[in-house]
């Protein structure tokens, strides 16, 4: 399988799977790029630095609880004194889950939830975005 | 690393499981020197009572009696969480490489019911 129509992608935080809340995510993966040129280079020498990962996600606001308001309003920052949110271990499967596979391997990663905005205009569907970041994986 | 290239060893986010159980056994490779097994699980949904969740590996597909070690044991719990175990190194993954691996789930009494995510990577 070389290309993916995207219509599946799973998304879990934690405890929840968000993946029926979103119509849009997104990974980010990429190295730091570090300027070590030095007198008598005449381009720009760049080495790789430290690895980071950002998970993008927009959806449709969904309240109550269990639901991806509650998830994700609870684990802004390091909020670790709710035992479910401790380790906010996130993955992400771009085309279903696949058992064993070695195809369609998921991402995952420690994260830590950097933003979570709500808004927008009348008469439209209330809608959220969120950012995740990387927070290593040892 | 940043991130980890995970592998779903079972598949129970949409059909809750009511009693222990194993797996099919997968071919995931071996844990070889400067590689780490990574794992996590996500719990889906909560249940009286407690859920254990192991990664166990094997030489053999077949994980027959005596043949088979259960190297990652998370957290039993029995609410929504998820959880990103230790990462082991070939130390901890013993001299043979073990390259078949399954999850195996218990809980406390039968009839509990979870909907659970456990997945693992070699990097």
């Amino acid at each position: 399988m070389a290309t993916v129509i995207y219509t599946d992608a799973k998304f879990f935080l934690g405890g929840y799977n968000l993946s029926a809340d979103h119509n849009q995510i997104g990974l980010d993966y990429s190295s730091e790029m570090l300027d070590v040129t030095t007198m008598g280079d005449s381009t720009r020498i760049h080495a790789g630095g430290l690895d980071t990962a950002t998970v993008n996600g927009t959806g449709f606001w969904n309240g109550g609880s269990g639901n991806a308001d509650e998830a994700l309003f609870g684990l802004i920052g390091e909020p670790n004194y709710r035992p479910e949110y401790a380790q906010k271990v996130l993955t992400l499967f771009p085309d279903g889950i696949v058992e064993g596979t070695s195809t369609l391997k998921g991402y995952a990663m420690k994260s830590v939830l950097a933003n979570y905005n709500i808004g927008n205009t009348v008469g439209d569907m209330l809608t959220f975005d969120l950012t995740a970041e990387s927070a290593g994986t040892d | 690393m940043a991130i980890i290239r995970s592998v779903p060893l079972k598949d129970a986010t949409t059909t809750a499981m009511t009693s222990c159980g194993v797996g099919t056994a997968y071919d995931v490779g071996g844990v070889y020197a400067g590689t780490k097994l990574y794992a996590g699980l996500h719990v889906l949904s909560s249940s009286t009572g407690g859920l254990l969740v192991r990664i166990q590996g094997s030489s053999s597909s077949g994980f027959g009696g005596g043949k088979f070690t259960s190297h990652v044991a998370f957290v039993q719990n029995s609410c929504k969480f998820g959880e990103w175990a230790t990462p082991l190194t070939t130390g901890t993954v013993t001299s043979t490489h073990r390259k078949f691996w399954r999850a195996e789930w218990g809980m406390t009494t039968s009839g509990e019911s979870y909907k659970f995510l456990p997945w693992m990577g070699i990097q």
